[in-house]
């Protein structure tokens, strides 16, 4: 069942993947200010939003796991900040090349650029302590605690071009302020369904690989019991 | 637009879904890996107990 749903996420997830990348590239006109590097945005923007969403829902599995000790929380939590962290890239790696064409600059320390950053390298550093603690309470406790601290980051980078006094170089919303044109607004939305579909099916994979994990360790307490 | 810059943004295009496709590839082949570590982990750990458990 579980293979199951894993395959149809990550095959309706690639197929509309391929569907949107064909409308984005033959169906859309260039943009008359940036040309043809415009479409980057499809692939920019959902990476992130989706990445907030995980790391929203792992936000909610770690204070879960706070109250409740149930390690199924912590493996929730761990799964999809592996993902996000993964979208991060893609958005942060797609932006410094969208940035190098269109400001002639790969990087520049602003705060909107600095924040999603530091938000990768929180989470990064996440990923990173978790093999460190060796005994699964504690690892699970700090992991919880260090992801509730990490999400700090997350709203400051949303409200990071929205902030009154913020000089920035990154182009401010259009989403709500309806500054895109509405022929971007379907590719944009499929684009978010389509890396929202492929990420499901990866936190699941991920998801199972830290169940098998745990057994794992449930089995070498076992055989050292013996 | 001039068509050097046409060029350039396609050429940045290009880059940017590369490297967009790149990481999600890369990420998809560490997660098969590692899960086939666990497997095989998970798999002799299991026939050690059953061995201990038949002696």
């Amino acid at each position: 069942m579980r293979e199951k749903l894993i395959y149809a996420l990550g095959i309706l997830g690639t197929l509309v993947m391929i569907y949107n990348l064909h409308t984005i590239f033959l169906d859309l006109p260039d943009e008359a200010m940036q040309g043809a590097v415009y479409r980057i945005l499809f692939i920019h923007v959902p990476a992130v939003l989706n990445a907030f969403t995980f790391l929203t829902v792992a936000l909610c599995t770690s204070v879960a796991f706070l109250s409740t000790k149930k390690f199924i929380y912590d493996s929730i939590s761990v799964a999809c900040i592996e993902v996000a962290t993964a979208f991060m890239l893609v958005n942060l790696v797609t932006g410094s090349i969208w940035g190098r064409n269109q400001w002639g600059i790969w990087w520049t320390w602003d705060l909107r650029l600095t924040s999603m950053l530091i938000c990768f390298l929180l989470y990064l550093g996440y990923l990173l302590m978790r093999p460190a603690i060796a005994e699964p309470t504690q690892r699970a406790t700090m992991s919880a605690f260090i992801g509730i601290f990490a999400f700090a980051d997350v709203p400051l980078v949303i409200m990071a071009i929205r902030l009154p006094n913020v000089r920035t170089q990154h182009p401010g919303p259009v989403l709500e302020t309806g500054g895109m044109d509405p022929s971007f607004n379907a590719p944009f939305g499929l684009g978010m369904l389509a890396l929202f579909l492929i990420g499901s099916a990866l936190v699941l994979v991920r998801l199972h690989q830290e169940t098998s994990r745990r057994e794992i360790d449930s089995i070498r307490r076992e055989l050292h019991a013996v | 637009m001039d068509p050097t810059a046409i060029i350039t943004n396609l050429k940045f295009l290009f880059y940017g879904y590369s490297a967009a496709f790149l990481i999600l590839l890369g990420f998809v082949l560490i997660l098969v890996s590692r899960g086939r570590r666990i497997d095989q982990e998970l798999k002799r750990l299991k026939s050690l107990v059953e061995d201990k458990d038949k002696t």
